[in-house]
């Protein structure tokens, strides 16, 4: 069901394919820091790729300006490739941290371990 | 967690897993109507009060199109086509007609079909009576289709607003209603946490996405759809930020009800498709390669075998 739900979002969104492009330069991931208080790099894949996606491109770097100790590295993909990669990448150890979703249609994630259940992660206090 | 609308929190928990949260929520979108206002005021309507029952739209949309030497439709007033733009058409009005796609247990498929083929009656008559929409798609892209003007009026959700903004002079307004009851397509967005062997890493993650959720204004405002936070959708600089062009899909919001069904077929339930089991039962019939009598019992026998695997 998972290409169902691909295509519906393929078609909604009328792209082409589009190939894979970490949009963060690493400019400005790499900080003047030491290796003992370097950032935190999170791995963000997104499957944005019309004009909504240059918002969210723009708040993801103003989150990087925003935060010394936590900068996120984007990747944009289509969602074909998202759900092919991310599945591969659970599988592997090298799933990103976090991504988009729609809601009400994760339930093959769920089932699978691919996602983690968030009520006690969003209960407890942030701290790093 | 308390500051998410409960909307949005319905559709980011799963029944089926002991009503778990599995996502968090970052923008919440409803279908409206974008209807093109150079079209609209070429053939002498007046865009600031538009459609709001179906009577009202039938007549616009005769208004708006046109027909060319070979009587074809440029502009069709409705851009239409055979699959995700007919599938949540029909979705929509079907609802609205007092359908609905399966019982709150999630057990049985189709709550009062005959409503469902009254729905795709109404949509056969758009087409071929009224003739006011196209089965026909000149571009093969239902939104270049849109773009390009062969269509003066599209029921679509907010993602396209900020690019089609930047290519047409739009104006919006809320899905008529062409039925008796407000209902309209929902969606919601949101950022989901990957299982990670270095369960250290899941800190930094949620704190990450609170600061993208607490700073959510811009996406839900010129972004995409609108917030799910109660805090911004109570700012008062909020709607003005987000432009009237947004208003109507911010405030269907409040009756937006045709969202995901959660079992694990769900994209076969989705009412925006083009290649799910709805879209392939109804473009079966807007194609003519079935009848409509065979369209319900069709539709609701596939999708009560999906309920039934669970």
């Amino acid at each position: 069901m998972q290409s169902l739900s691909t295509c519906l979002r393929w078609a909604r969104r009328g792209l082409a394919s589009i190939a894979l492009s970490t949009l963060l330069a690493a400019a400005t991931l790499i900080q003047p820091a030491s290796a003992q208080n370097a950032p935190i790099v999170l791995n963000h894949w997104s499957y944005l790729t019309a004009s909504d996606g240059d918002v969210w491109a723009r708040i993801i770097d103003e989150f990087n300006r925003s935060n010394s100790d936590i900068q996120i590295k984007m990747t944009v993909m289509t969602h074909d490739e998202y759900n092919t990669k991310a599945l591969a990448g659970v599988a592997t150890g090298q799933a990103p941290d976090f991504g988009w979703d729609t809601g009400g249609l994760q339930t093959h994630w769920i089932k699978d371990g691919v996602i983690v259940r968030l009520d006690d992660l969003a209960s407890r206090p942030v701290s790093i | 967690m308390t500051d998410f609308t409960d909307n949005s929190l319905r559709l980011a928990r799963y029944p089926n897993f002991d009503n778990g949260l599995y996502l968090v929520p970052m923008d919440a979108m409803a279908m409206a109507q974008l209807i093109n206002v150079n079209q609209a005021t070429g053939a002498g309507l007046d865009v600031t009060q538009p459609p709001t029952t179906g009577e009202a739209w039938n007549a616009w949309m005769r208004t708006l199109t046109r027909y060319d030497d070979q009587g074809n439709l440029n502009p069709a007033g409705m851009t239409m086509g055979t699959d995700f733009s007919a599938t949540d058409a029909w979705g929509i009005v079907a609802y609205q007609m007092g359908f609905r796609r399966t019982t709150d247990d999630l057990k049985t498929a189709c709550v009062n079909p005959e409503a469902g083929t009254r729905a795709l009656r109404w949509m056969l008559d758009t087409l071929d009576t009224q003739r006011v929409a196209t089965r026909e798609i000149n571009a093969n892209d239902i939104y270049k289709d849109f773009t390009d003007g062969h269509g003066s009026s599209l029921w679509i959700g907010p993602w396209v607003l900020s690019g089609f903004t930047k290519q047409l002079n739009l104006t919006s307004a809320e899905i008529p209603l062409i039925g008796t009851e407000r209902h309209t397509y929902l969606e919601l967005g949101g950022l989901q946490v990957f299982t990670q062997r270095d369960t250290s890493r899941y800190a930094a993650t949620m704190k990450a996405i609170k600061w993208l959720s607490d700073n959510s204004f811009e996406w839900t405002t010129v972004g995409r759809g609108g917030a799910a936070r109660k805090s911004i959708l109570a700012r008062p600089d909020y709607l003005s930020s987000a432009g009237t062009i947004r208003k109507p899909f911010i405030d269907a919001l409040q009756y937006a009800d045709i969202g995901p069904v959660p079992v694990t077929a769900a994209a076969d339930f989705s009412i925006y498709s083009g290649s799910n089991v709805l879209y392939q039962e109804l473009s079966a019939v807007l194609t003519g390669s079935k009848p409509v009598e065979t369209f319900m019992p069709d539709l609701c026998g596939r999708w009560q075998t999906l309920l039934d695997q669970g």
